[in-house]
């Protein structure tokens, strides 16, 4: 299925890493490619915005700061993401009400179906 | 006119007049059959009459009048004959009554007016005055009888009934607008605007006791009939001998003049009014009073003239103060729900705030578990069908906290619980749940609990039942019993047309759960069938176990 879409190498934020690194098992297992990983905002935005990689997935809350200055620089690309949270659709802003998300905790066909959405 | 006639007529005069201008054409009826009374007689009548009653030629000229006539204005015989009377007359009302009087005169047509005659104290009465023409054979005037009767007490009683009546109306105004306000200043200056109203005072003002935004008592008060800034540039009322009965509850003070009342003048440093305060002399004063006792405040009026409020007053104010009060109360009621209901929204909010903070926060550890379980598992190179078990276990308790989130960890409803259980299995397997039942509110715990038994069950039956096939289905009803005994909650949960079915040769996690952790979490009993034809779950638990208590 990834093979045949557009995307294949994604950025993952997420500032649990152990989440993180079960995030990357998924993509590779539904294979994609992973170019990076990042857990704070501060290590995710330059990725953001000259980073090479065809999606996201990013978590909303990192240790407190909110990712959405990383979906604005990704929408200004017109990279498309997809949010990975804990949070309900109370935790989105207005300006990503619409955009696709994910609960955490998720399974492998969740996060896949959500992929496929946005590609 | 003299030898004819025939009762009336021949009575009309009276030898026995005193009065020296009477000059009366007596006729007597010599060949009188029965006993009739005399003229005598008759002047006696009238002169017994409480009326004033006078008698005038056909031109007006008035040549008599009863005794009763001199008595109350104090006049004599020689000031009033002929058209005298208008020296007791209220000069503003003389030339209407002359020009009526002498109209009717002309007209020879009966006369009937109300006005004011003066009596020997000085004081004008109203008096209802009637004047008959009476004629002769050929129909002319005669004469005039006339008749004046003192109404003041009418007056007075009709003045007392408009005032009683305006006094009702202004109670009954007031106490419609004190139980509709809410805002406590409006309701106060409405309360002493009444109070001006019904006593007649010159000013009033209502002092009155509020708790401050930092639970400080502040006095406040209202004024009403002269503007505020007559009273702005003294203190407050303090506890002086003429203030502290009011103060204190002890009842109304009232006084005629309050400068010669002994509790006046007691006090420094005014001793009496403060210089510049607006007179006083007539003073009433009411304390309002709440249902618990505690004194509101109280109201204040005075006038600058002696002996202006009567005992009446101080009962309306009386009436007025219990509006106040009760007014007041409500107010304060009112102000303390709002500020309740204001609390509560605001603790509403911090409570959705922490829920939602606790569920982000449950379910980062639960994704952190996930995935630590995930990379143990992984290199134990265990069966990817035993992890997949696991996430999917982990994702449906995840699912139900979201779920309980919603609703604030109020709990939820069973076929929100069910439907939200099934989801993951129905996108690519339409229509083959049936769910039907009665809306039920389940409380957090049962809703936590169906979860995770609907969720193993519906693994299952993709493992092994109906839902392993194209064609099975699996139903699941519930409803409430309502027998003799309290009522119960059971839910069936039924699969068909899937592969035969034969029980399984050893329990695992998913039956334990089911049958031993639902039946506990409910207490009830839950009891998994394996029939040929389809896995048969049935659910039974008393309904007061599983629900939200109401109320």
């Amino acid at each position: 299925m990834a093979l045949n879409s557009a995307l294949r190498r994604a950025l993952v934020v997420e500032d649990e890493i152990m989440v993180a690194m079960y995030v990357e098992d998924l993509l590779v297992e539904l294979g994609f490619e992973v170019a990076g990983i990042a857990t704070g905002l501060d290590q995710a935005l330059p990725l953001a915005r000259t980073g090479d990689f065809d999606f996201a997935v990013l978590d909303i809350n990192l240790s407190g700061e909110l990712s959405f200055p990383i979906a604005q620089e990704l929408r200004r690309r017109g990279i498309p993401f997809l949010f990975a949270s804990g949070y309900g659709s109370r935790g989105l802003s207005e300006e990503f009400r619409t955009a696709v998300r994910i609960q955490k905790p998720f399974l492998s066909q969740d996060l896949a179906r959500a992929i496929a959405t946005i590609a | 006119m003299d030898n004819e006639g025939c009762g009336y007529v021949r009575h009309r005069g009276a030898s026995g007049s005193r009065h020296a201008q009477f000059d009366p054409h007596i006729v007597t009826s010599p060949t009188a059959l029965t006993p009739s009374p005399g003229a005598e007689d008759f002047i006696a009548l009238v002169e017994h009459l409480p009326h004033l009653a006078w008698m005038a030629n056909a031109d007006g000229w008035i040549y008599w009048y009863n005794q009763q006539w001199y008595n109350y204005t104090g006049t004599s015989p020689e000031d009033m004959q002929g058209w005298g009377w208008q020296s007791v007359h209220d000069p503003a009302v003389l030339p209407d009554v002359l020009e009526r009087w002498t109209a009717a005169i002309a007209a020879g047509e009966p006369f009937e007016m109300v006005f004011p005659i003066r009596g020997r104290d000085g004081v004008f009465r109203p008096f209802l005055t009637r004047a008959r023409p009476v004629t002769d054979s050929r129909g002319r005037v005669a004469r005039w009888f006339g008749t004046n009767t003192d109404i003041s007490e009418q007056h007075k009683v009709a003045e007392r009934l408009a005032e009683e009546r305006d006094h009702l109306e202004t109670l009954n105004a007031t106490i419609a607008q004190v139980s509709a306000e809410l805002d406590l200043h409006k309701l106060v200056q409405i309360v002493t605007d009444a109070g001006v109203h019904l006593t007649g005072a010159q000013f009033g003002a209502f002092f009155y006791t509020v708790t401050g935004a930092g639970g400080d008592a502040l006095t406040l008060y209202t004024i009403s009939g002269v503007p505020r800034e007559h009273f702005s540039k003294f203190p407050n009322p303090r506890a002086t001998h003429v203030f502290a009965p009011t103060f204190r509850g002890d009842g109304p003070v009232r006084s005629d003049d309050i400068l010669s009342d002994p509790r006046y003048g007691r006090n420094a440093p005014h001793h009496g009014m403060p210089e510049g305060h607006l007179p006083v002399r007539s003073y009433l004063a009411v304390p309002v009073r709440s249902r618990s006792g505690e004194i509101m405040g109280g109201l204040f009026f005075g006038h600058a003239e002696i002996g202006m409020f009567s005992a009446r007053h101080e009962e309306l104010l009386l009436g007025i103060a219990g509006q106040a009060a009760i007014g007041i109360d409500n107010a304060r009621l009112y102000d303390a729900a709002q500020r309740e209901i204001a609390e509560r929204r605001e603790a509403e909010k911090h409570r959705e705030l922490l829920i939602n903070e606790l569920n982000h926060r449950v379910k980062n550890t639960l994704a952190t578990v996930q995935s630590i379980a995930a990379q143990t598992l992984r290199t134990g190179a265990l069966d990817l069908e035993v992890r997949h078990r696991l996430d999917a276990r982990l994702v449906a308790l995840s699912d139900a906290h979201n779920l309980l989130t919603e609703h604030n960890w109020e709990g939820s409803t069973l076929r929100r619980v069910v439907e939200m259980a099934l989801r993951p299995h129905e996108s690519d397997r339409e229509k083959r749940f049936v769910v039907e039942g009665p809306e039920i509110k389940l409380s957090p715990k049962s809703a936590l609990a169906f979860a995770m038994a609907i969720h193993e069950l519906a693994t299952n039956a993709i493992k092994y039942g109906a839902l392993s096939n194209e064609s099975g289905q699996v139903a699941i009803r519930w409803q409430v019993i309502r027998g003799e005994e309290e009522p119960r909650l059971q839910l069936v949960w039924r699969e068909s047309g899937g592969p035969a079915v034969a029980p399984p040769t050893r329990k695992g996690f998913g039956s334990r759960l089911i049958e031993r952790g639902l039946a506990a979490d409910l207490g009830g009993r839950v009891e998994l069938t394996y029939p040929t034809s389809g896995v048969v779950c049935t659910i039974d638990a008393p309904l007061r176990q599983t629900t939200v208590r109401e109320g």
